[in-house]
């Protein structure tokens, strides 16, 4: 599922860039070290990399600065960038999302957590440079089941985001994309590490986020259009995932724009 | 009109021969002869004394009328009014006159001597042509008033007359004092009305005058009561010389009156030169002031002495203190003068008028003239004159007193204000520096708590990461990085509490969740073996039975708090035993139920007198020890939050014994953390177990489900049940073939226990292993009956690593290495070196990788490098470890140094 994508880590600690790196390349990533912003802002430009992982605390250039120019440049704005930093008060959190990040995991982090996140918010777009794996590649059963379980996930992921207001059950999705419902659980386990319904959770808190960024829809709208029944447990359930209320989200962000 | 004017004519020549007749005797004769009052025409008011003939007297010497008549001594009255007084002396004066009627009818007439006082009076009328003594009157203070002819304090003798008739009318007045005579004629009519007036008049005034008295009493102020004490006296002076007074108060005791009247006039006297002090400000004056006690002692004095003195000397005395306090009031004025104030020349000028008046009187007294006897009115004038003005004054003074007061309180209210509200602006100023440096503080401990926050949890990334990292290795190594894990996990817990605390943003809240309580134990129990053995203490554990395997309580709390006493516990221990007791206990009702902690220790205890105060903070119970005391209160505090008991047992030298109950809910297995989420799933270890078969026996889904997903992954064909019976039918009824490898059983189930499928299972395949995997297995032993043993007990949260370890040794797996990228598949810019060191085309390749920070690029490079050139494998594993290092910097310089 990650195997092959392109990711910057921007961090000027070493062993944090070291860990990180150590547990993504198991994971089959292909991994770029930047040890500040500006070192990763030019990185970017030249790399174009599937994701970013940035520390917010750097010398020279700071995170949030960095994320700002990377997510203006018409060249990088496509990227998306998660930080990934021990600031992991509401405030900065919210200061990240707006400086143009679509996530912030907090240290500690849980490598779980940043494969999930990861995941979620990585773009299954044609990858030129790397041609897809090749199916029935000899010698490799292991990797033959790794890229089922992808195909299978990314089957499903497409479902799942088309309909996130009313999402096919587990049977149903297993029975949209030609599988069983234990073969699909698997596949989400290896590839997401998490279960179908903990995923799709997670990519709805993700729209959500968005919507709240870059829309003016109001919060019960937004809970309708990604599924959640009521304002009051999708508040519930984002202020569980990002430490603070939709409403308050949303006014950090006209507070900041103000700024 | 002729008979008028005849009539006049007649009376003028009647009167110019009398004139002459008394000429010629006054000039020839040796005796005196006096004019003849006519009793018919005197009116009341006319004093006719002055037309007698008078003969002064030794004071002792007796004579019978007769024998006074016969003086040679007689003069008139008139030619020398002065020997009408003898004040203060005995003596004895005798006056003659003819009294006529000029009237046709008989006139009653009513002689009154006056003043009254006159203590002997008598009177003879005798006929003038036969010497016959018509009548002898008796009368005077002497003679009680019942025996009197006319019953009055008043000197009266009844002589009636006929037409024409004439009498005789000798008087002969003795006393031991006498300030003079008066002698007038009443009708006996207009005497009573005369009386009936006087007596309204006085009572009248007396009522005026008490009224104005009590009224100025009731001020209740020095000034008023000494003018009132004044005018009373002075009150009380004159009406008594009418005798008024002691008449109406003691009408049987006359000789009082006397007293009365000198007693009064000196009282009247200090009174006065006491007012006068009071009212010109002296009474502050260093000897002025003793003027009132002074004189009213004096005074006192004298009206004891009237006892032992008689009536002159009495008298004598009177005058003389009179005179002293006169003077001494003179004496009053410099230092009056002296004083502040306005009004003081008023009030001496008013004084000065009393003090005028007065001395006339003391000294007319002195003098003996009859003016100081009768009513008079100047001095009354002057008097009530002045008391008015003086009240005034008084009253001006002190309702200016009085405003000056009000005046001086509200300054001082209004400086008190002011001092007040400068307080208030000095306050408000300080507060506001105050709360704009504690708002600069709370910024910088904002900004402090994120940086602390930060430095904390970034060490703990590393830690907690690698040790994740490590988890998935097995053996020792991979169990040893879980309990670094934990460890590093709790501190993240407490860290964060700590911060959300320290920011305010929360208070401590209590999240419950369902925990395995015997793995909860056991983890407490290896962090207490350790703090227990610093001290060289022994630590036990006292489990009671029937604990329940999962229970909801907040995990984080209890441990703090159990952690918090174990370690005081094991603070004030030396060599001894710490013991941690749990059990459980169900009060009354519903499900509720508490767990209960003791924590016992045989250490030094604590005195009776100190277990009080061992909850509060900054308490410590041995000066030298270490801590600031906040471990009891904290304690104290988390168990309130959980909403427990706490209480302490301790003997001095014997120990001490916490008991915590803390009320916690049953848990609910589905709902808890069933596996350890310390190890990332993708790095668990890989096993394949070809297709062997696995049975799972579990009645919560959630475990039976993850089980089963795990032992799918490891390439078990797995088929679970939910309790112990059917899965012992499901392996009657499968035959040899199908039977499985390898079962896992919780053991505690619905129906029997784990122990019942391990023992079916061994009684139909002994080859068959069975792996405990229970929430409360350090307290199931294997049945006694049975030879069985279960292959490995696990505990809940399920361990994946351990439990995939355990498999593996039990079915014996090989460990299989897993490549998640396939193999051969390679970006194109991945050539290995060709030479080493590398030519320049491949130095390109790998400095454009360096710009561009590439990790992976350059690690796989020196991996192939590597392998082409195994001679230099040395080298080119340090550029490896550059590169993963991300040191760039350091990779290019030693690629240039090749």
């Amino acid at each position: 599922m990650l195997t092959g994508k392109r990711v910057l880590v921007i961090d000027d600690a070493e062993a944090e860039r070291m860990l990180i790196s150590t547990y993504l390349q198991t994971q089959g990533c292909r991994l770029y070290h930047a040890q500040n912003g500006e070192d990763g802002i030019q990185k970017a430009r030249l790399l174009g990399p599937d994701l970013i992982l940035m520390d917010a605390e750097m010398p020279r250039c700071d995170g949030f600065a960095a994320c700002r120019v990377l997510s203006e440049d018409p060249a990088t704005a496509h990227v998306p960038i998660i930080f990934l930093s021990a600031y992991a008060e509401p405030e900065q959190r919210v200061r990240g999302l707006l400086a143009g990040a679509v996530d912030y995991i907090g240290k500690p982090f849980d490598f779980d957590e940043v494969r999930l996140r990861l995941s979620v918010h990585l773009r299954q777009r044609p990858e030129p440079t790397a041609p897809p794996p090749v199916h029935g590649d000899p010698g490799a059963g292991e990797s033959h089941g790794a890229n089922l379980h992808g195909l299978l996930f990314q089957g499903a992921r497409v479902h799942l985001l088309k309909s996130l207001r009313e999402p096919p059950g587990v049977h149903e999705l297993a029975e949209l994309i030609g599988t069983n419902a234990k073969r699909l659980n698997e596949a989400f386990r290896h590839c997401a590490g998490v279960t179908i319904s903990e995923y799709l959770r997670e990519e709805r808190m993700k729209e959500a986020s968005r919507l709240l960024r870059h829309t003016d829809a109001s919060i019960t709208e937004i809970a309708e259009s990604i599924g959640f029944g009521s304002g009051a447990n999708f508040s519930t359930a984002f202020k569980t995932r990002f430490g603070l209320t939709p409403k308050h989200y949303r006014h950090q962000r006209t507070d900041l724009d103000g700024d | 009109m002729t008979e008028a004017v005849s009539r006049l004519i007649g009376v003028l020549y009647v009167r110019g021969l009398l004139v002459l007749a008394w000429l010629c005797l006054a000039a020839g004769a040796t005796a005196a002869e006096c004019e003849p009052i006519d009793v018919y025409s005197a009116q009341p008011d006319v004093d006719f004394v002055g037309a007698m003939c008078l003969l002064e007297v030794a004071a002792d010497e007796i004579l019978i009328p007769d024998d006074a008549l016969a003086g040679s001594k007689w003069v008139p009255v008139a030619s020398d009014r002065d020997r009408l007084a003898a004040p203060r002396q005995r003596s004895t004066l005798w006056l003659k006159s003819r009294l006529t009627n000029s009237g046709t009818d008989a006139v009653q007439r009513w002689i009154e001597f006056y003043p009254w006082r006159l203590r002997d009076v008598q009177v003879w009328l005798i006929d003038p042509r036969t010497g016959v003594v018509r009548d002898h009157l008796l009368n005077g203070l002497d003679v009680p008033i019942t025996d009197r002819d006319i019953r009055t304090r008043r000197t009266l003798v009844p002589v009636t007359l006929s037409p024409d008739e004439s009498v005789l009318m000798l008087v002969r007045i003795h006393g031991d004092h006498r300030a003079g005579v008066k002698i007038t004629a009443w009708a006996p009519g207009a005497f009573s009305a005369d009386q009936a007036e006087r007596l309204k008049v006085y009572s009248l005034v007396t009522a005026v005058m008490l009224t104005v008295v009590s009224v100025l009493f009731l001020q209740f102020r020095m000034g008023y009561v000494l003018l009132g004490a004044w005018a009373l006296s002075l009150f009380v002076l004159e009406v008594e010389k009418d005798g008024f007074l002691s008449f109406l108060l003691f009408p049987s005791m006359s000789q009082l009156s006397v007293y009365l009247i000198t007693i009064f006039s000196v009282f009247e006297k200090a009174l006065f030169l006491a007012m006068s002090v009071h009212l010109l400000g002296l009474n502050k004056h260093r000897l002025w002031r003793w003027s009132l006690p002074v004189g009213l002692g004096a005074a006192c004095a004298y009206a004891l002495s009237i006892s032992v003195l008689d009536g002159g000397q009495m008298r004598s005395l009177a005058v003389t203190l009179h005179l002293g306090f006169l003077l001494l009031w003179l004496m009053l004025l410099p230092a009056a003068l002296s004083q502040p104030g306005r009004w003081k020349y008023v009030n001496l000028v008013v004084l000065g008028c009393v003090w005028v008046a007065t001395a006339t009187v003391v000294i007319g007294y002195g003098q003996g003239t009859v003016a100081a006897l009768t009513f008079s009115t100047l001095r009354v004038v002057v008097s009530v004159m002045a008391l008015m003005v003086l009240i005034w004054v008084y009253s001006r003074r002190i309702h200016e007193y009085e405003r000056n007061l009000a005046a001086r309180v509200r300054r001082l209210e209004q400086a008190d204000r002011d001092w007040l509200e400068h307080l208030v602006e000095i306050r408000t100023r300080e507060l506001e520096v105050a709360r704009h440096e504690a708002e600069k503080a709370n910024a910088a401990k904002t900004a402090f708590l994120a940086r602390v926050t930060h430095n904390l949890k970034s060490p703990l990334t590393a830690i907690m990461g690698y040790a994740q990292l490590l988890r998935g290795e097995p053996g020792k190594v991979g169990r040893m990085s879980g309990f670094i894990h934990d460890s590093a996990d709790h501190m993240l817990n407490l860290l964060t509490r700590l911060i959300d605390h320290a920011r305010d943003v929360t208070a401590i809240e209590v999240t419950p969740r369902d925990v395995y309580l015997h793995t909860f134990i056991d983890s407490l129990c290896n962090e207490a073996d350790i703090l227990a053995s610093r001290n060289g203490n022994v630590f036990r554990l006292e489990r009671a039975n029937a604990l329940d395997p999962v229970v909801r309580c907040d995990e984080t709390l209890l441990r703090e708090i159990l952690l918090n006493l174990l370690e005081n516990a094991a603070k004030y221990t030396r060599d001894g035993e710490i013991v941690l007791k749990v059990s459980t206990e169900h009060p009354s009702v519903g499900n509720e139920r508490r767990l209960v902690w003791v924590v016992r220790d045989t250490g030094q205890g604590i005195p009776k007198a100190e277990q009080a105060s061992v909850f509060e903070p900054f308490y410590r119970a041995s000066p030298q020890g270490e801590g600031v005391g906040l471990g009891l209160p904290t304690v104290k505090a988390l168990v309130g939050k959980l909403g427990g008991d706490i209480s302490l047992e301790s003997e001095h030298g014997v120990g001490t014994s916490v008991r915590v109950s803390i009320p916690v809910e049953p848990g609910n297995e589905a709902l808890v953390a069933i596996a350890r989420r310390d190890l990332p799933r993708h790095m668990l270890p890989q096993f394949d177990a070809g297709g062997r078969r696995a049975w799972v026996v579990e009645d919560a889904s959630v475990i039976r489900e993850l089980l089963d997903a795990e032992l799918s992954a490891m390439g078990f064909t797995v088929r679970t049940f939910a309790d112990a019976e059917s899965a012992t039918a499901a392996l009657n009824a499968t035959d040899v073939s199908e039977r499985p490898t390898l079962v896992l059983t919780d053991h505690r189930l619905p129906g029997e226990s784990g122990d019942t499928v391990l023992q079916a299972v061994k009684q139909t395949d002994q080859t068959v292993s069975v792996i405990l995997l229970s929430a409360t297995r350090e307290l199931e032993t294997p049945p006694p009956a049975s030879d069985w043993q279960y292959a490995a007990r696990l505990s809940k949260p399920v361990d994946l690593a351990q439990l995939r370890s355990e498999i593996a040794r039990i079915c014996g797996l090989e460990q299989v290495t897993v490549r998640l990228a396939a193999p051969g598949w390679k970006y194109d810019a991945t050539p290995a070196p060709t030479t080493w060191p590398p030519d320049s085309d491949a130095v390109a390749i790998v400095q454009q990788w360096l710009a561009l920070g590439a990790v992976t690029d350059l690690v796989e490079w020196c991996d192939s490098a590597a392998t082409q050139h195994p001679a230099h494998a040395g080298a080119i594993a340090d550029l490896r470890q550059l590169a993963e290092r991300g040191q760039f910097g350091a990779f290019a310089t030693r690629l240039q140094a090749l």
